[in-house]
């Protein structure tokens, strides 16, 4: 028997490229679009309605989130204990979800109570009462869940650093306490009903589904015959000239300090938009990438560091997001710089190079496990105006990426003049 | 339903598979036994730091992650009271690079003064982020030792203070690795694109040379029963008051562990549940309140955990609560309450199946807890939960004399 050899890796294989299936879209004579996608074993449904208006599209950022928030506090026959319980009742999840640019309506459900719990998210999109006390109720909780977060420097980092980038409108538009003693009942109905109640929507329905679930997921919809046909458009004012600043918010109890080092990018359209993926995964977007490889794994400075890139639908920015102690904050930021000249002055190397593509290969990979997992890949590229060739145009890009390629726009979009450096705590 | 195959090496490491092929992605779950129960008095916090030293190179692999990344591969570990779990997935056709890797680290670490001393700071760093320098972030680090007086669950898992993890020394890990990390001490599990034919061959060959180790035999104290209720009362700088209130409960194997938790489910468990419709939305004293389960091997707790709406007073929250624990031991439940929360966890379970991961660590965990078939049958125990037992946990368990109370209030400027 020959030795076994453990110094030597195991022979390794080339990752295989994702295997892309579309959809299935319906065009429901109402005009409302829906997906859907059958994959896995388990007898579950996944039901998301996605709106084309988010935090942006008012002027308090807070409105549209209370909106959507109070959607199953309450409908002209239900109260907000009842639509829970109509849910609860049957094990199933309704959630909501508001984003900058989109706002969502999320039922999952054992299959079989799909009959069952399909007409109270139909029910809370189309007919929510949004009772006073429950607006009362959820302000409250809101403004304090603020105040916690307002005694965490994370939240306090990520809320000021996007004001920053976006000049405290659109994507960072800025709020604070009074925000939330400001906004009004009669504004959020108004919202819900200018963006929600009769707007179009998408469907993205996934799971292990059968023709009948399909079929009363289209009679349902189909049934509602007074959806608006034109979108209300979003202004949205790009930030075209952005002042890199270093800024310091100075926490006093501070045991860690909160850093965010970036800079307004750009869309996913952006031709260098996934090389500047692929450098930001070798800068820190896994945990091998040389921000942890030199910040946490040699000096021991943090918990986790990571770099990466944020694309919404009109706007991007690229960050460096970490927790230090405050007694090492300052090496740490200049370690980070470190890192960033290294990138614009030595080419990475092969094996470099080669682990990153492959780790990035096989993440996109294992991002589609799953009925749910594929129609969320799906689902946010069909909002930015894409379909599933997106991800083949990715992974041939990964492939194909050199290593002056990266080095380029290390150079391009990284320099420290152009970076915008915040540190919650102390420095 | 899982399907799955299991055998024992020569060397007692046990080995489950499981075949799903719906996926080009496999993975590797290894648990092994031991957790922060585990630990010595006076130097807590040690599991945790083992297992960040597991990623910092073994005997003949000086690094762990490169070649997993460079194989398409991406892993994790968690540490808890009860156990440690590594895990890696990787596109299926290097599943042998996973098990080279993990092989060699239960053959051996590299030992590195380095990587101790690196980790150290890591984990003082996290220690920090997550319970220090978090409002609220301590409250666990305080319940623990007021509810348990004997058992090692009354230190968390991160540790009871910061020194005992910047005293630990390179003796201390190398103890630690001969006591717990060899093949009888651990349970592999392999999922996803897998062949069971295969992971034999590979098991044989990576795992079967290792040495068996002494099988470690835990003599742990168990709990006394509480016999009058306990109170701590804290100041700290947070915007609004908070509560929790633990009562000792069954371990997880425990026949009446099912019906505690779903105890704790009726009483806590989303925005229907009790505490939240009468205390949230009627009375209007908390922010958000909840109830669960810790859930863990031994003797664990049933907690209520509520952050007040700002200007109630800590004691009417807290007799609020014990209103709605009366009120529950005192009547029927509603007529769908029962089934509801059935529901719930069959729904939990099911979409706990959704990933080959998921899978892979129920499996390890049942295998671990004496009952890998629990997997499968989980839900007909849940299901067999009558009113009558939860009325009865409720009367048993939920009594003052079994309780801890923590206030958490808020330091007036």
């Amino acid at each position: 028997m020959s030795v076994l050899n453990r110094v030597i890796p195991p022979a390794a294989n080339p990752i295989r490229d994702v295997k892309l299936e579309s959809p299935n879209k319906f065009e429901l004579p109402n005009g409302i679009d829906l997906f859907t996608l059958s994959a896995g074993t388990q007898e579950v449904v996944k039901i998301e309605l996605v709106f084309e208006s988010g935090s942006i599209s008012h002027h308090n950022p807070l409105v549209p989130g209370f909106a959507v928030a109070i959607l199953r506090e309450g409908t002209s026959t239900k109260n907000a204990a009842q639509i829970a319980e109509a849910i609860d009742d049957y094990g199933a999840y309704l959630e909501t979800d508001i984003g900058k640019d989109y706002t969502s309506v999320t039922l999952v459900t054992l299959s079989r109570f799909l009959p069952q719990t399909l007409p109270v998210l139909i029910e809370i999109i189309r007919d929510s009462a949004f009772p006073e006390k429950e607006f009362e109720i959820k302000r409250a909780n809101r403004r304090q869940k603020y105040l916690v977060g307002l005694e965490k420097v994370g939240f306090v980092a990520g809320k000021r650093f996007q004001e920053i980038l976006f000049q405290s409108q659109g994507y960072g538009a800025a709020f604070n306490e009074e925000s939330y003693n400001r906004v009004s009942r009669d504004e959020v109905l108004e919202f819900y009903q200018k963006h929600i109640q009769r707007s179009p929507f998408k469907i993205f329905m996934s799971g292990f589904l059968t023709k009948e679930d399909i079929h009363l997921v289209k009679t349902e919809f189909s049934a509602l015959t007074d959806i608006k046909t034109e979108l209300d458009s979003i202004d949205y004012n790009s930030v075209d000239v952005i002042t890199p600043i270093q800024e310091l918010i100075v926490k006093d109890n501070a045991m860690q300090s909160a850093v965010r080092i970036g800079r307004k990018l750009f869309t996913r359209n952006h031709p260098d938009y996934f090389g500047m993926k692929v450098l930001c995964t070798i800068l820190g977007g896994y945990f091998g990438s040389r921000l942890m490889t030199n910040i946490r794994e040699d000096k021991g400075y943090t918990y986790g560091i990571g770099a990466g890139m944020a694309s919404m639908k009109q706007d991007g920015y690229f960050y460096i997001s970490t927790e230090v102690g405050v007694d090492v904050c300052a090496n740490a930021i200049s370690e980070i710089y470190k890192e960033i000249s290294f990138l614009q002055d030595s080419a990475v190397l092969n094996t470099e190079l080669e682990l990153v593509k492959n780790y990035m290969l096989g993440s996109l990979l294992k991002s589609f496990e799953g009925p749910f997992e594929r129609m969320e890949r799906f689902k946010l590229v069909n909002l930015q105006g894409f379909d599933v060739d997106y991800y083949l145009n990715y992974s041939q890009a990964i492939r194909e990426i050199t290593a002056s390629q990266l080095m380029h726009l290390a150079n391009k979009w990284l320099q420290k003049d152009d970076l915008i450096e915040l540190v919650v705590g102390k420095k | 339903m899982i399907s799955y195959e299991k055998f024992t090496l020569a060397n007692g490491l046990r080995v489950i598979v499981h075949e799903d092929h719906s996926t080009p992605m496999a993975c590797i779950n290894i648990l092994y036994d031991v957790g922060a129960r585990d630990e010595e008095e006076e130097r807590t916090g040690f599991a945790h730091l083992f297992e960040h030293l597991m990623f910092g190179g073994s005997v003949n692999i000086p690094n762990y992650d490169s070649p997993l990344q460079q194989v398409g591969g991406e892993n994790n570990a968690f540490t808890n009271n009860d156990v440690t779990n590594y895990y890696l997935t990787l596109p299926a056709e290097n599943l042998e690079t996973g098990f080279w890797l993990e092989s060699d680290r239960m053959l051996s670490l590299a030992f590195s003064d380095k990587s101790l001393e690196v980790q150290q700071n890591v984990v003082v760093e996290e220690f920090k982020q997550r319970y220090l320098n978090q409002p609220y972030g301590d409250e666990w680090l305080l319940i623990r030792p007021l509810a348990y007086k004997v058992h090692p669950y009354r230190w968390a898992t991160i540790g009871k203070e910061i020194s005992h993890i910047e005293d630990a020394v390179m003796d201390d890990v190398k103890d630690f690795f001969k006591r717990f990390y060899h093949p009888s001490n651990a349970i592999l599990v392999v999922a996803g694109d897998v062949e069971l034919s295969k992971v034999k061959e590979l098991s044989e060959k990576w795992f079967a040379p290792i040495d068996p180790g002494q099988k470690n035999i835990r003599q742990l104290p168990q709990e006394p029963k509480q016999t009058e209720g306990r109170f701590l009362e804290v100041f700290k700088d947070v915007p609004s008051d908070s509560l929790t209130k633990v009562w000792h409960m069954s371990p997880r194997m425990a026949k009446e562990y099912y019906a505690q938790d779903l105890l704790s489910d009726v009483l806590g468990r989303g925005s229907s549940s009790r505490l939240h419709t009468k205390l949230v939305k009627e009375r209007q004293l908390f922010s958000g309140i909840s109830a669960y389960v810790t859930g863990s091997f031994d003797a664990g707790l049933l907690v209520v955990h509520g952050r007040l709406v700002n200007g109630v007073a800590l004691e009417e929250a807290d007799d609020a609560i014990l209103e709605v624990i009366e009120e529950l031991k005192s009547k029927p439940l509603d007529s769908n309450e029962l089934q509801k929360v059935k529901h719930k966890a069959e729904s939990t379970h099911v979409f706990g199946e959704m990933s080959i991961l998921n899978k892979a660590m129920n499996l390890a965990f049942g295998e671990l807890l004496g009952d890998i078939e629990m997997v499968n049958t989980e839900i007909d125990k849940i299901n067999a939960v009558t009113e009558d037992d939860i009325l009865t946990q409720a009367k048993q368990i939920l009594v003052s004399t079994n309780c801890s109370t923590l206030f958490y209030r808020r330091k007036e400027a």
